[in-house]
């Protein structure tokens, strides 16, 4: 698993990376909360630069979360992603009971 | 007629069956997965593209039909989408002039909430995609990767329940209205029919008089 993204950043990106984990952290919805966040620059298979963005986050209470809680937070990420001037989000879920992941997560 | 078309809610229900509801024992298939993502895309790509040929070639035999479908590509869907993502706020930047004054004439985007859960459904799928092909270090959980198939299901529906009858695309041109059929098909169909008008031209077989030379 990409811990650190392998576009190159500089210091502006880092800033802007690490504030858009921080709104991610303080994201508040009823079924999806947010344990940990990692946002990454990165590159698109096209050469298009993208903000990975891998979050840590509870169980859902189903096989899934709901797709319509999952939109919003997808449109809240990407909302401040463009206000900071990152570029578009992908949104990777890893909830916590997938013990595997937890452990690349935290490298 | 095609004897074997491809039909979303079948691309559906072959991605279920890579990503079961209801897994058996052992460590779950990750490749499985990536390959449930990507056919899950598949069919909201699909879907969109039967309805862009329905829209704009509304009597046309199904073997023509067909064919037109084949002149719509990723990029095509991809840019309006972009568009649509760009005047909601969501991505960086904003459309082209033009686009603009069309999908936001007085600086408020005129498309409504169905256009833009099938612009933002089709974007995340289509990165989504890309990464279940292409990037060996992208992860699909379990749950996640259920949530992308719920995503596409529900993108798929949307595509095919929505108004697009020719007399929307009309509403739009006059009124900028609301039609999500409008913009995502009519521009999709627009740069796909473009794009194979420029392919026919270039690919014109050369005068007699050049042959010979």
């Amino acid at each position: 698993m990409r811990s650190g993204g392998r576009y190159p950043q500089d210091m502006t990106d880092g800033v802007a990376t690490h504030q858009l984990e921080r709104f991610a952290l303080s994201y508040r919805d009823d079924e999806i909360e947010v344990r940990r966040a990692i946002a990454a620059l990165d590159e698109r298979r096209d050469g298009e630069p993208v903000t990975r963005v891998t979050l840590l986050v509870t169980d859902p209470t189903a096989e899934t979360w709901d797709v319509g809680r999952v939109r919003e937070l997808r449109h809240a990420l990407g909302h401040r992603a463009a206000e900071l001037g990152l570029p578009a989000v992908s949104l990777t879920l890893v909830p916590e009971s997938e013990a595997e992941v937890i452990e690349a997560f935290a490298q | 007629m095609a004897q074997y078309p491809i039909e979303a809610d079948k691309l559906l229900a072959a991605a279920s069956l890579l990503v079961p509801a209801s897994p058996g024992r052992g460590r779950p298939s990750y490749t499985a997965h990536r390959r449930g993502v990507s056919t899950a895309y598949y069919a909201v790509f699909h879907a969109i593209g039967e309805r862009v040929v329905r829209q704009v070639f509304p009597t046309a035999d199904a073997t023509f039909r067909d064919r037109v479908r084949r002149w719509i590509s990723h990029t095509d869907v991809k840019t309006v989408a972009t568009w649509v993502g760009k005047l909601a706020g969501t991505l960086p930047g904003g459309p082209p002039p033009h686009i603009a004054a069309l999908l936001a004439p007085t600086g408020v985007p005129s498309f409504d909430a169905d256009t833009s859960s099938i612009a933002h459904g089709f974007l995340e799928l289509h990165e989504k995609r890309e990464q279940a092909d292409y990037d060996h270090q992208a992860v699909f959980t379990r749950a996640d990767t259920l949530g992308l198939l719920e995503l596409a299901r529900q993108v798929v529906a949307t595509v095919e329940a929505i108004d697009s009858d020719e007399s929307a695309v009309v509403r739009v041109d006059r009124h900028a209205g609301q039609s999500a059929a409008a913009v995502i098909h009519r521009f999709a169909a627009s740069r796909a029919i473009g794009r194979s008008r420029n392919d026919r031209l270039h690919r014109r077989p050369l005068s007699g008089s050049r042959r010979g030379r």
